[in-house]
């Protein structure tokens, strides 16, 4: 099995068939990994490049992790550290470290869409690890496991995402990755931080704290993201919208907890709530790296620079 | 040196000219305008016959028999009056197309463009006159910036670079430039385009004031840069969607209201440059309806494209263009707005930079595109979609922005000046971006497959484009 896209860029840009693979070789390879067996290295030999222009811990060493457990060999460039700072572009370091044999990139970009202007130039695959507001499809591939793991099926589900909207990449693809798996998506939130035009886009859009929690079967709570603002001070606009203790009890009686990382405890999630049974954010944490497997394993064995890897995944 | 232009049919607005004639340049000028007597079918296209003064006198017979039996109109008329014929047949005759609105970029930013570079796409593009805008470095707020490239344009021969000079000092809208000397000098309008924008209410009444002394236009690129804000493309769906900061449409239809007031309370020539909102359309509408002495102009990229463009291209930095791309219904809007006559001319915003430029994040990279060379092309699928005939196109590319700029003799007319553009609206071809004259590579139809192809370019009887090749 191999997907129809050479980049994974945009939950767009995978049909139907590439997002049941996904989910079908992430599970696979959690089985293997829980019952003690080995993993067929089917990335040995191969390079992955992360490439990570802004911060990240769970991000960065899930993929790191994700590539190493399929025998790849992960180089790691960070801006601070690399000759971007000495003014190289971006799309020239990826073109050199391509020329010295990269196989594979991961990018995250404080600036939306880079990740596609980079792919347009390499030819080998490129993974959106993140790029300004837009999008950050594998962390909605793996939010959307995890449910499935939780569920068996997100048909008819009510997922309600509250908080910064506008500024958060992870909502947008958990929107449009939901929405495609039959969930129904409210997004919660003030006016500023969730515009009504994004209704346009299929969410369903509420004002009231509390209407939105009581409904659903799943919650996730978002960061306000403060390095995204333009100036304004939306730290006000957010106070109705944090999910304490008191909220425990409206909740749906197995409503789920999630939260895509970084949290900030005692702002959008005080702790009690964020360690409640309810919550499943570690277990977004835990299937992220199985995600990230078999995404790296699907797209990085089709790498025209070096033809199909010997080793196949039966 | 005499040329006759042979059986091209000559669309000319201006002197009300439309269908087949013949046309004798003499010189600079143009000799005479005559009637085709008939379509000469079997001329092959694009062939140029010798006159018999050049032949050897034992083709003469020969010739003059072959002509005869070909008709042509220096044997009807008796006399062989031309050094050069050149076979129009099937190609349009339009006079020089003018741009009322070009970044050439220099003085400051040669790596994008120069005057001189700018020319040449102005000439591959058919166009005999284009009016650059001040933002360059120093901004053109000086008459002797202006001067300079009014003599610039003379030296580089090829097509009229008028300079449209600030409005005000720097673009930094707090201070009016010295309209007056500017004036003299010889700027064709007055512009903040490219700058910070004409906000204080008070100065840019006071400009238009001036600019009517003048008898010269206000050209205003209505945008309030606060609504503007981080905006790099139009705001809605797809700038969510695609996690880009929104430009919405009510900053220039804002502008424009206040700019429309102006005009009325003042009754300045106010000129609106590049229009791209349905809410646009209409306030000029209405405005000319009250007869306020407002004009405005399109670009094919803001009647071609739209913000839906972005999501098929996604973050290509070439869509990025200021005011953005809109939505398809203000496409719709533009194109309705041409028809009735709201929308008064086409310029293209020819607005190059360099590739390294446009290889920024789209939230960095500059705004605008090229379009001087690709313009007639996307302004003729106007007429195949059957929203504007063949002489719309021309008039709205000649003697419409002609009239706007005060240029009377712009005509093609016996006794007139020889300047006038041949193009082929037929001919089909695909546009490759790097096939420009340009120093940049930022055009947005690279790989459009379209019509339209202009052949040959004479200014003042200068025969400067020959056959598609610059001479």
């Amino acid at each position: 099995m191999e997907l129809t896209t050479r980049h994974l860029l945009d939950i767009a840009d995978l049909s139907p068939q590439d997002i049941s693979a996904i989910f079908d070789m992430a599970k696979r390879l959690r089985s293997i990994s829980s019952n003690q067996k080995e993993i067929t290295p089917s990335l040995k030999g191969k390079i992955a490049a992360n490439l990570f222009f802004e911060p990240s811990t769970r991000t960065r060493v899930s993929f790191e992790m994700a590539a190493k457990r399929l025998g790849a060999e992960v180089v790691n460039i960070l801006e601070s550290a690399s000759s971007v700072k000495k003014g190289e572009t971006l799309l020239d370091t990826t073109l050199n470290l391509q020329a010295m044999g990269c196989n594979l990139f991961i990018i995250r970009h404080p600036e939306s869409g880079v990740p596609h202007q980079i792919a347009r130039h390499l030819k080998v695959p490129v993974i959106n690890a993140g790029d300004g507001s837009h999008a950050h499809p594998s962390q909605a591939l793996l939010d959307a496991m995890t449910l499935l793991d939780k569920w068996g099926t997100l048909e008819g589900k009510q997922v309600t995402i509250i908080g910064d909207i506008i500024h958060n990449r992870v909502a947008k693809s958990d929107l449009e990755l939901f929405l495609r798996l039959g969930a129904k998506v409210t997004f919660c939130g003030p006016e500023p931080l969730v515009p009504t035009a994004l209704r346009e886009l299929g969410a369903i859009i509420e004002r009231d704290f509390l209407n939105a929690i009581k409904n659903a079967d799943a919650i996730m709570m978002l960061r306000m993201q403060s390095e995204r603002w333009s100036g304004d001070d939306h730290w006000e606009l957010i106070e109705p919208y944090r999910l304490t203790r008191e909220h425990l009890g409206v909740l749906k009686k197995n409503a789920l907890i999630m939260a895509p990382g970084p949290i900030n405890r005692g702002v959008e999630i005080e702790s009690v709530v964020a360690d409640s049974e309810r919550s499943i954010i570690l277990d977004q944490v835990e299937w992220g790296l199985y995600v990230r497997m078999a995404i790296l394993h699907l797209l990085g064995r089709g790498d025209p620079l070096r033809g199909s890897a010997a080793v196949d995944d039966k | 040196m005499k040329i006759l232009i042979k059986n091209g049919h000559l669309i000319d607005p201006s002197s009300d000219l439309d269908g087949l004639f013949d046309i004798l340049i003499s010189g600079e000028k143009i000799e005479d305008v005559i009637p085709s007597a008939k379509r000469v079918g079997d001329l092959p296209c694009r062939t140029e016959i010798p006159s018999v003064a050049s032949l050897p006198r034992d083709d003469v017979k020969r010739h003059c028999e072959e002509a005869r039996r070909r008709s042509f109109t220096a044997f009807r008329t008796g006399s062989a009056i031309s050094d050069v014929v050149l076979d129009a047949t099937n190609l349009i005759i339009s006079p020089g197309f003018i741009d009322l609105h070009v970044h050439f970029r220099e003085p400051g930013f040669t790596h994008k463009e120069t005057l001189e570079s700018g020319a040449r796409c102005a000439i591959a593009g058919g166009f005999s006159t284009v009016c650059c805008m001040a933002n360059t470095k120093p901004v053109v707020d000086t008459p002797e910036l202006v001067k300079w490239i009014k003599e610039r344009s003379r030296e580089i021969g090829l097509a009229e670079i008028l300079p449209v000079a600030a409005l005000t000092i720097g673009q930094q809208g707090s201070k009016l430039t010295a309209m007056e000397p500017l004036a003299k000098a010889g700027a064709a309008a007055f512009s903040d385009d490219g700058g910070g924008g004409v906000i204080n209410y008070q100065i840019m009444k006071e400009g238009l004031l001036r600019a009517k002394k003048l008898n010269l236009p206000v050209i205003d690129h209505c945008e309030d840069p606060n609504l503007v804000a981080d905006g790099v493309m139009n705001a809605g769906k797809v700038s969510l969607q695609l996690g880009l900061a929104g430009n919405p449409a009510d900053a220039e239809t804002l502008q424009i209201e206040r700019d429309i007031k102006l005009a009325k309370e003042t009754g300045s020539h106010l000129h609106i440059a590049h229009l791209t909102t349905k809410g646009g359309v209409e306030l000029i509408r209405r405005a000319k309806m009250d007869g306020v002495n407002v004009t405005t102009e399109v670009t094919p990229h803001h009647l071609t494209l739209s913000e839906n463009d972005i999501t098929k291209r996604p973050y290509d930095t070439n869509l990025k263009i200021a005011p953005p791309l809109r939505k398809e219904e203000d496409v719709e809007a533009l194109k309705a707005g041409l028809m009735d006559g709201t929308i008064d001319i086409f310029a293209t915003d020819h607005a190059p930079h360099s590739f390294d430029e446009k290889s920024l994040p789209f939230s960095m990279a500059p705004f605008g595109v090229t379009g001087l060379e690709t313009a007639l092309p996307i302004y003729l699928t106007l007429v195949e979609k059957g929203i504007l005939s063949l002489r719309q196109v021309v008039e709205k590319l000649s003697s419409a922005p002609a009239k706007l700029l005060g240029k009377k003799d712009h005509s093609i007319k016996k006794g007139g000046r020889a300047t006038l553009t041949i193009f082929d609206p037929s001919a089909s071809f695909t546009i490759n971006a790097k096939n420009s004259f340009s120093k940049s590579l930022n055009n947005p139809f690279d790989g459009w497959k379209v019509k339209g192809r202009v052949l040959d370019v004479f200014i003042n009887g200068k025969h400067l484009f020959k056959n598609g090749v610059l001479q």
